[in-house]
């Protein structure tokens, strides 16, 4: 094992150089091209025994993974904002076909206005998609999440595809020391489980058309699948652990969380940085926690009443805004809480938006804010915009 | 129902399609008009269901897999025309 300095996009390359990827169709995209630019200098080093597929855009580069998917090859594609609003079809194909198909989405906000900077924007448009997202906090988590992540696809229960996501230049264009596995134990932990649905001997015909004798049934077993993989997720994770000593948890991690009175809630880089917060907050004296979500599909309702229990309040962080809702995140924790006998204050941030820096004074102060008014604003809908300008 | 439907949506008998009728999506169908035929099979090859074969210049039209698209009656309006599906009288619909 080699400890490197390497941001989130080289961090990502080694992955898919460790995860053995055969197939890379890919298209550019800023911030996200340096990650498939040192895939290809992987390929062209002999460094990666794998094909990367030039297309003529975002859309065709997962059309493409597809394909390759459905001959059983192991596959990996990237992208992120505009590109992955572009590819927004095959997104919801790959999922219905039911393909383990991995892609990193650099979440950087969509347009308009323009903007090259990080949110959760992008991945939240396509919660609906089918695919897994697990969001990562730092750049050794962005490696080991995709060597998990086709683990966690090619598994019988799931065979789904996986977004990994990690921010445009907080994560991409940040470096910092990252473990890089030797292959060997990469290989032990990863074999290629090959399943082609097409296969010239035996010809079939995928995604035909599908009245609505079969439409729910069908949907009902991609639920089904979308279920079953937390515990998947949590068992890749714990086996990960054991191999590499890296330990990511699964679809939650709590942080401090013991006789916490308010819990911060977040996912992504933010997440981090409440680590700091909490700790800044806990050595002044106050109970603070902190519950990290790493998978926000599948979303873990359970870890997340679980946690509630007790505590005065929770603090909910978005980096995404659902118009007219708010925060992803805070919306599925209510739900989450919906009918729970003494749930806590729900108090929702949107902060960070187009990549405005949300620091460790930031959430203190957050913080500080919600202990200090003690009211809640009830309903789904409610919710602050941290650092608005007023003038 | 899980146990009976594939994971990946998907059907494994070749051609199985063929056995579904196209015929009630039709508003329109293929006529043979008569005259010669050059048995240049363009109408079969562009056919995109395979319901019309020609054989020594007979045509013949599958109507139970015609879908009624007209493609045929484009490549030649030598030999075939559309014609209205329902042929009855016009209510207040149609």
């Amino acid at each position: 094992m080699a400890l490197c300095l390497l941001n989130g996009n080289e961090a990502a390359a080694e992955a898919v150089r460790l995860a053995r990827v055969e197939v890379i169709p890919g298209y550019p995209i800023t911030p996200e091209s340096p990650l498939i630019e040192k895939v290809n200098q992987f390929i062209a080093g002999g460094r990666l025994d794998g094909t990367f597929i030039r297309v003529e855009s975002d859309h065709s580069a997962l059309a493409a993974a597809v394909g390759a998917a459905l001959v059983g090859s192991r596959t990996f594609t990237g992208t992120n904002s505009q590109g992955l609003a572009l590819m927004s079809e095959v997104v919801h194909h790959t999922a219905g076909l039911r393909l383990p198909v991995v892609m990193a989405v650099v979440n950087r906000a969509l347009s308009a206005p323009h903007s090259r900077f990080p949110d959760h924007g992008d991945a939240i448009a396509q919660e609906s998609a089918g695919w897994l997202q697990l969001y990562c906090e730092n750049n050794q988590e962005v490696l080991d999440t995709i060597i998990q992540a086709f683990r966690i696809a090619e598994d019988e229960r799931v065979r789904l595809p996986v977004m990994v996501n990690y921010e445009a230049y907080i994560q991409t264009h940040t470096s910092e020391p990252v473990h890089v596995p030797e292959q060997v134990v990469v290989d032990e932990f990863l074999p290629l489980r090959r399943r082609p649905v097409l296969d010239v001997d035996h010809p079939a015909a995928v995604n035909l058309p599908t009245d609505h004798q079969y439409y729910t049934e069908f949907k009902e077993q991609q639920h089904g699948a979308m279920l079953a993989s937390a515990a998947v997720i949590r068992e890749v994770a714990l086996e990960f652990f054991h191999r590499f000593g890296r330990d990511w948890k699964g679809t939650t991690e709590q942080y401090r969380c013991e006789d916490a009175e308010f819990v911060m809630v977040t996912m992504g880089s933010m997440v981090s940085t409440a680590r700091e917060a909490v700790d800044r907050m806990r050595a002044a004296g106050r109970r603070i926690g902190l519950l990290k979500v790493r998978s926000f599909r599948p979303f873990p309702e359970d870890e997340i009443t679980a946690v509630a229990a007790g505590r005065r309040g929770l603090v909910v962080i978005d980096r995404n805004l659902v118009y007219g809702v708010g925060g992803a995140l805070a919306r599925e924790v209510k739900a989450a809480l919906y009918g729970v006998a003494s749930a806590p204050h729900i108090y929702a941030f949107v902060a960070g938006l187009g990549g405005r820096d949300v620091t460790v004074d930031d959430m203190e102060y957050m913080v500080s804010q919600v202990m200090a008014s003690g009211r809640e604003r009830k309903g789904m809908t409610a919710f602050d915009f941290y650092g608005l300008k007023t003038s | 129902m899980s146990d009976r439907l594939p994971v990946t949506p998907m059907a494994t008998e070749p051609g199985s399609m063929s056995r579904k009728s196209k015929g009630a999506w039709r508003e329109q169908r293929p006529k043979i008009k008569p005259g010669d035929c050059q048995d240049c099979v363009l109408c079969s090859f562009y056919c995109p269901e395979g319901a019309i074969r020609v054989k020594g210049g007979e045509l013949t039209i599958n109507l139970h897999l015609c879908k009624g698209c007209g493609i045929c009656a484009n490549e030649c309006q030598d030999r075939i025309e559309m014609v209205p599906e329902f042929e009855g009288k016009r209510g207040i619909l149609a």
